[in-house]
């Protein structure tokens, strides 16, 4: 439910302008009142470079073994039988729950907070992935068929294609959960990145520190879904069925 | 020459045996234009399909005489929604490989023969119902078939765009002596365009008999030969 209505939001361009006013708002009052200066910029921003680049890895590598497992799921129904109850136990499993077997495999290293990443981004993207596939309509895959387009040239030619407005929600609902769980990660690992920036300023009880970083992240985030996934959502709907 | 020789095909729905066609034997000849009638759910859609190689028979074989090169007009169009109509034109040709640039020069005679000029750019969720099957039909026609099969290819569209579409593609058919495999329900359209009928009977499908239908082209569709053989057919047809 909280998927959906995420997209819901998201898609209403006179909303997104809303909540920028209102961003930009807030940000210029806690400028003007808090001062901005006392956020040290550099640290924070490569922080987010930092965990920016962790999420971007990840993202991939997920979306690699999404697609990858979709192929070996969809190969045959027998495989698919015994695949998907697997794929669903393991999606219910909290990522975190690995963390003490990738420390003692890696050490409290910026890997393990990449792993848990992957762990938490490849759900979303393989399920509506599946789920897609499952309603690619019968007749193009026939007309693709008798056209000769058969193995990786379907992939190629008429598959992917036909997924790629699942793949931009399920991107965007991992990139999302991606950055909930990289916050968490970054700290638990204690590594560098935005999250422990943020900690930090938590800890030597710098508040307002603390708020102007959360919310210069939330806008950063915020901008980045409205042009870039946004922008794909939009481009993706030239490739839906009727 | 097309043989469907003994042809059955039994679906499995949830455990339950379904028989949808019972030996079936039609022979089709090269150049003719062939129509395959029956009420819904009689099997004929599955039998083109067959015939398309895009399903299999439980039992019975088909086998051609001569090398052939199948086009297929889907019934819901089935176009893909991410390609331009040209693009979709060219779909079959770049599955052969064929360079960009012939295939956009038949492609582009191809839509301007179809009547899809000025559309050529446009994708299919901006056209009409009749312009995505003149889009269709140009697909099937760019990989040059021997042979064209119809599924239903009208019975979406709206009476006088599926008229207009019938005169084209008779027009097509007359001018590229090409073998023409329609499935119909429609009594009309059936009398209209066909050489030869074969009436289908209902679950299990069935050939119950093939009417000839010599009639010369143009035909008056509001003559009475015509409505002679759409009578006859409607005596046949049990639904």
């Amino acid at each position: 439910m909280r998927y959906t209505h995420n997209i819901h939001l998201i898609r209403k361009r006179k909303h997104t302008l809303k909540i920028s006013l209102i961003f930009s708002l807030f940000l210029l009052v806690l400028i003007l009142f808090v001062g901005f200066t006392t956020l040290d910029a550099k640290l924070f921003f490569l922080g987010f470079l930092e965990s920016l680049w962790r999420v971007c890895i990840s993202y991939v590598v997920a979306l690699v073994i999404s697609l990858l497992l979709m192929l070996i799921v969809s190969s045959t129904s027998v495989v698919e039988s015994i695949f998907v109850p697997i794929l669903d136990v393991l999606q219910s499993f909290p990522s975190f729950a690995f963390y003490p077997l990738f420390v003692l495999w890696f050490g409290k290293t910026a890997t393990v907070t990449i792993l848990i990443l992957i762990m938490e981004m490849i759900w979303p993207l393989l399920f509506t992935v599946l789920t897609a596939q499952k309603q690619i309509r019968l007749d193009l895959s026939e007309a693709a068929k008798s056209y000769g387009a058969t193995g990786f040239k379907f992939l190629r030619f008429v598959e992917l294609p036909l997924l790629f407005p699942a793949l931009v929600t399920g991107s965007l609902i991992s990139w999302g959960e991606a950055w909930e769980a990289i916050i968490a990660a970054e700290i638990v690992v204690s590594v560098p990145g935005v999250g422990t920036y943020l900690a930090q300023a938590g800890q030597s009880n710098q508040t307002h520190i603390l708020i102007i970083g959360i919310l210069l992240l939330l806008l950063i985030l915020f901008l980045i879904n409205k042009y870039l996934w946004l922008s794909l959502l939009n481009l993706s709907t030239k490739y839906q069925q009727e | 020459m097309v043989h469907i020789q003994h042809v059955s095909k039994k679906f499995v729905i949830e455990k339950q045996e379904l028989l949808a066609l019972a030996d079936i034997n039609l022979e089709i000849k090269n150049n003719e234009f062939f129509t395959i009638i029956g009420p819904s759910g009689c099997g004929k859609s599955t039998l083109l399909r067959i015939i398309a190689g895009l399903d299999t028979p439980t039992e019975g074989t088909i086998s051609w005489d001569s090398e052939k090169t199948i086009g297929f007009v889907f019934q819901n169009f089935a176009l893909f929604p991410f390609l331009s109509v040209l693009e979709n034109i060219e779909f079959g040709l770049k599955m052969q490989g064929v360079a960009k640039k012939k295939m956009r020069e038949i492609a582009k005679n191809l839509a301007e023969e179809v009547g899809l000029s000025g559309y050529e750019d446009k994708h299919p969720k901006e056209l009409s119902g009749g312009m995505k099957q003149r889009v269709g039909i140009a697909r099937a026609l760019a990989i040059d078939p021997s042979v064209l099969l119809l599924d239903e290819p009208f019975s979406s569209l709206d009476e006088f765009t599926a008229q207009t579409l019938r005169a084209l593609l008779i027009n097509i058919w007359e001018k590229r002596k090409i073998t023409a495999i329609l499935v119909t329900h429609l009594i009309s359209e059936a009398a209209q365009l066909s050489d030869r009928i074969a009436v289908l009977t209902h679950s299990p499908g069935k050939v119950e008999k093939i009417i000839e239908n010599k009639l010369k082209r143009p035909r008056n569709l509001r003559s009475k030969q015509v409505f002679e053989i759409e009578d006859t057919l409607s005596q046949l047809i049990t639904f």
